[in-house]
């Protein structure tokens, strides 16, 4: 298939909120050649922040604005309920990123840091625009490549480093892992587009489609940080610095979820739906109960709060994985992964926004006895700090509730069985996750150890504004599913 | 009325979390005051819902019996705001459920609702003198967890339902965790009661699913009116008994858990040991009825099928063997606390005794011991609230003796609510237990002997208790005063506030036990219409039996009551003749 320029810039607007973003990603990293005076001033950090935040909202507004038209046959990018809401969840996303690493960076480099960040989302849009192979996996190495730059310019000491090294070397390999699969169902499809690819996926799988799918999973469960590809998680999160791991633990996660979805999604949309398989169904669900348990059964167990939100977010990776499963064997919208990710950035970001205004940055080690007595010394952050964790463990009032409810709904209306199964695991997954995020309220409650506690960096209002953001949103998104 | 129903939950709530915010910024007298204010105002409210309804109620939802489809929950008054609706994805097509928040008034809940603002007036009236300062945080509490409460028992939809049941953990933990004697403790005990509830309610999430997606394909209901009439049609054989089963079980395990029904009451004596009387007064008699009401509300309406074939042989053993284990490890109870626990266990025996005999005189028997062992449970843990600030520790056989001469009125109220709980005749817990027995004798008369059997140890652990502690010569040396330092010293006998209060709650227990027709005809209706449909599953047996509805003209023209014409429920039918004639 022979792709013109021409009809590329026609289909330049089904992705106009990546495109939005690049836009964006672009101008910063050209003001970052400015001389250093004109930009290193703190007008201009407001400055340069606004303009990010501006194309963040912008793009949201583009990726509600755009009408899902459908796919065109031959095209790169497509126009659908994923384009909308995977592109809106990344541009979303993108606000808080962007407050809280607003004052943490240094004047030098925020311009640099800014546009890296509206590439890495901007790479997240155009996965979910995406409806070619080849489209795909541009948008995946549009998140990672800025990914490690962000981690290599974040942080420079020895830690920093091996995060960095380690990052690198394990995006490389997994994107080599992940082609080497796209080109076994490449093989037997015959065409790089999407719907092609779905139907193979679709159908029932010969030894050679289980080839290609199973490298194609092993490299998104890299960046999805699902098991046995989790392990390098907690280790990049301790060696890196606080905005940075918020980014870390977000938006590779949500590339993994879309670009799983947009692989399946030809299977279960085109012109003949199709029944997937029950064994690549019981694959998804047993990697997601495999998942869901290791995360919750070393999040448990883990001393450092950074290793700690590491962990719970590989728990986080089962229960989507799972809802995955269960919507691609029901052939339903996969609007409930969408929301979940939403929800899960926002009890994410929201719970390491609070840690900032509480205690800084995540340089030195930090030990969980540092969140005791937080209802003490701030008692407005350690409500803030409570709605994330309710969320997080899936308590009614917050959108943690839904994000589960929706998942627990999917997999109740699956007659697999293997699904309801993988479902009664994810429900004794769920207490044992309660006992630890309700173990981290109490700690609020508990007295505080004024040993060695770190001086506090004062953060700003800008991380106070993250703080606010999530906790609305994962309010807002409980009262108004 | 319908518009009233919002607020029956929201003016709790509302008021609480501003008490408590009072309270927290130094506000304490204030805060004390508005919410023994504010809970008289729920009481009083909630008594008039509940006399409106007994006024208009059972005429306003007579239904036909005979016909399959009918909701066997007919709520009277019902508020279902359309803009308060969502489309929850459900099924296997993109099409979505549209599930609408709903609240509504049957007579179940009504008893219900009016033993949480009762149990709760009388826990912040009489709290005053026991927690000291905090007692506006402490009332502030019990107003959230009563409004929680409420919208549990007013719920007409699963998630209402389930929303509710999970709310009432934050202000049930604040209340354990808050005025336990040792602080660490009730912080422990806290937590393990939130941890244990979040693993029923938890898997209790895809029982709910489960039952919403139980029948009618895709188009998913969330709504009990809908879910019960569903369940009262002709079986569906494309309901397979696995999912009915599989629905009943994921509920019964997190019900259960809420209940402490007897192999998952684990964390129930340690919670009432580690938190405040006052706190557990709430705790007992409320909160463990949302487990119960659950099952009457969720189980045996809409899963009929799966309640037959478990409910009496499964649920109704264990509710036997809670009577027997619980009675007896009370008679192995120093604290007076874990004593009432264990009893508390056991008179929750009767009430599934009850329930799941499936008959109409258990159901109606159950539901009358709900309310009247909520009203007998939250007195004696009040009174022993108030003999603990006294005496300055829990434990009956230390130097104990002849209290009664010290603190008459005390001993009198004491001895009053034992003899309730212990089922003598003409108090409220003879009926309730009465009728559970009896219904249950009618499907497994052995369990029902085991009942009797645990009745008679109910009132040898708790005469023996009383006795000890009251009567014979007072003992001379002091006790130790245990952990109970931070409560108020208090000498005298009862003041004019709890004397008045006890004495409403005696009044109240002497009511139910004297006229129970009048408690019996607020919700008589609604069990029967239970009763019957799961008649109406067991086929031939069945058949036999005549409902209050069914024969309402004939019953009343020849005076028998709903029950006739079994050889079996004609001697079982005939003290129910006296207890409560219709109306």
């Amino acid at each position: 298939m022979e792709i013109t320029l021409s009809q590329i810039l026609d289909q330049l607007p089904a992705a106009a909120p990546a495109n939005l973003l690049l836009l964006g990603g672009l101008l910063l990293l050209s003001i970052a050649a400015l001389p250093q005076s004109m930009r290193t001033s703190s007008l201009a950090r407001d400055l340069l922040g606004w303009t990010a935040i501006g194309f963040c909202i912008a793009a949201c507004w583009a990726a509600r604005a755009i009408e899902p038209s459908g796919s065109v046959v031959g095209s790169l990018f497509q126009s659908d309920a994923i384009r909308s809401g995977g592109s809106w969840l990344a541009a979303l996303v993108g606000i808080p990123l962007i407050l809280l690493a607003w004052h943490r960076m240094d004047g030098l480099r925020i311009a640099e840091h800014l546009s890296m960040v509206l590439l890495m989302l901007s790479g997240l849009a155009y996965t979910a625009s995406a409806s070619d192979l080849v489209s795909l996996f541009l948008g995946l190495e549009l998140v990672s490549l800025p990914t490690t730059i962000l981690l290599a310019m974040t942080r420079r000491d020895g830690a920093g480093r091996e995060a960095t090294l380690k990052y690198f070397t394990l995006a490389a390999f997994s994107s080599a892992v992940f082609l080497f699969g796209l080109s076994y169902l490449y093989g037997i499809a015959g065409d790089t587009s999407l719907a092609a690819i779905g139907r193979v996926l679709g159908s029932p799988l010969s030894l050679m489609g289980w080839m290609g799918w199973g490298f194609v999973l092993a490299g998104l469960a890299f960046r999805m940080t699902a098991v046995p590809f989790h392990f390098y998680a907690p280790d990049v999160f301790c060696g890196t610095k606080l905005p940075m791991a918020a980014g870390l633990a977000v938006v590779p996660k949500i590339a993994g979820f879309l670009a799983l979805m947009r692989l399946l999604d030809g299977g279960t949309r085109g012109p003949e739906a199709l029944t997937f398989s029950s064994a690549s169904i019981a694959a998804l669900s047993l990697l997601a109960v495999l998942t869901m348990t290791v995360g919750n059964v070393l999040a448990m167990v883990q001393k450092d709060f950074r290793r700690w939100i590491s962990y719970s977010s590989v728990a986080h990776t089962g229960y989507l994985l799972l809802g995955v499963a269960a919507i691609t064997s029901l052939s339903a919208s996969w609007a409930p992964i969408l929301f979940y990710l939403g929800v899960y950035a926002a009890m994410t970001i929201g719970l390491l926004a609070v840690w900032a205004l509480d205690q800084g940055d995540l340089q030195q080690p930090a030990p969980m006895d540092r969140w005791n007595g937080l209802a003490y010394r701030s008692p407005r952050l350690a409500l803030a700090g409570s709605v994330a964790l309710l969320s997080m463990t899936g308590v009614p009032l917050t959108a943690g509730f839904w994000g589960k409810f929706q998942i627990f709904s999917s997999t109740i209306a699956s007659s697999d069985w293997i699904v309801r199964a993988a479902a009664i695991a994810m429900a004794i997954n769920a207490v044992i996750a309660a006992s630890y995020y309700l173990g981290v309220i109490w700690r609020f409650f508990e007295p505080a150890q004024e040993t060695n506690r770190p001086r506090v960096v004062a953060g700003g209002w800008a991380e106070g504004g993250a703080v606010v953001l999530c906790t609305v949103l994962t309010i807002f998104w409980f009262l108004f599913p | 009325m319908s518009y009233l129903l919002p607020w029956l939950i929201l003016t709790p709530v509302l008021a609480g979390i501003a008490i408590v915010a009072i309270a927290l910024r130094g506000g304490q007298q204030l805060a004390s005051r508005v919410a023994q204010a504010m809970s008289i105002l729920l009481l009083v409210a909630s008594c008039w819902v509940a006399m409106s309804y007994a006024i208009e109620g059972p005429a306003g939802v007579s239904a036909s019996p005979e016909a399959s489809g009918v909701a066997t929950i007919q709520p009277l008054w019902v508020f279902q705001p359309t803009w308060l609706s969502a489309r929850l994805p459900s099924g296997s097509s993109l099409a979505r459920s549209l599930w609408n928040f709903s609240l509504g008034l049957d007579g179940i809940g009504g008893l219900m609702l009016l033993l949480s603002s009762l149990v709760t007036c009388a826990a912040i009236l009489i709290g005053k003198d026991q927690v000291g300062a905090s007692h506006g945080l402490l009332g502030g509490w019990l107003l959230i967890a009563s409004g929680a409460m409420a919208m549990v028992f007013l719920a007409m939809d699963l998630l209402t339902f389930y929303i509710g049941f999970e709310l009432a953990l934050i202000p049930l933990f604040a209340l354990v965790a808050g005025w336990g004697t040792d602080r660490k403790e009730s912080f422990a005990a806290a937590r393990r009661f939130v941890l244990f509830t979040l693993a029923g309610s938890i898997p209790m999430v895809l029982g709910l699913l489960a039952l919403a997606s139980l029948r009618g394909g895709d188009a998913w209901t969330w709504d009990f009116v809908g879910l019960s009439a569903a369940a009262n049609a002709p079986a569906d054989p494309a309901v397979g008994r696995g999912s009915e089963a599989w629905a009943f079980w994921l509920l019964v395990w997190g019900l259960g858990i809420k209940m402490a029904i007897l192999p998952l009451h684990a964390w129930l004596p340690p919670t009432y040991r580690a938190c405040h009387p006052v706190g557990t007064a709430f705790l007992g008699a409320v909160a463990v009825k949302m487990g119960l009401f659950g099952f009457l509300r969720l189980l045996l309406p809409m899963l009929p099928q799966a309640c037959i074939e478990y409910g009496p042989w499964v649920l109704g053993s264990l509710g036997a063997a809670a009577i027997f284990y619980g009675a007896f490890a009370a008679l192995g109870q120093k604290d007076l606390r874990t004593l009432l626990a264990y009893s508390s266990l056991s008179h929750v025996g009767f009430i599934m005794l009850g329930l799941f005999s499936l008959t109409s005189e258990g159901l109606a028997g159950g539901v009358l011991q709900m309310f009247h062992h909520g009203l007998t449970t939250a007195a004696m843990f009040l009174l022993i609230g108030a003999i603990g600030i006294r005496r300055g520790t829990y434990d009956w056989q230390e130097a104990a003796g002849g209290l009664a001469g010290r603190w008459p009125h005390l001993a009198a109220f004491f001895v009053f609510f034992t003899m309730a709980g212990a089922g003598m005749p003409g108090l409220n817990h003879f009926v309730g237990e009465l009728l559970s027995l009896l219904g249950m004798a009618r499907v497994a008369p052995w369990l029902s002997a085991v009942g009797c059997a645990g009745v008679f140890l109910g009132a040898w652990y708790a005469l023996r208790m009383v006795h000890r502690l009251f009567f014979g010569t007072p003992s001379s040396e002091k006790p130790q005063r245990k952990g109970a330092d931070a409560a108020p010293v208090v000498t005298g006998d009862l003041g004019w506030r709890p004397i008045l209060v006890f004495s409403f709650m005696a009044a109240v227990a002497l009511y139910g036990g004297l006229v129970p027709s009048h408690w019996l005809q607020l919700f008589r209706s609604d069990t029967d219409r239970i009763a019957q449909q799961l008649y109406q599953r067991t086929g031939s047996e069945v058949s036999a039996i005549r409902f209050s509805e069914a024969t309402n003209a004939s019953s009343q023209r020849d005076g028998r009551t709903m029950v006739t014409r079994r050889p079996l429920s004609e001697q079982a039918g005939q003290p129910l003749t006296s207890l409560h004639p219709l109306p």
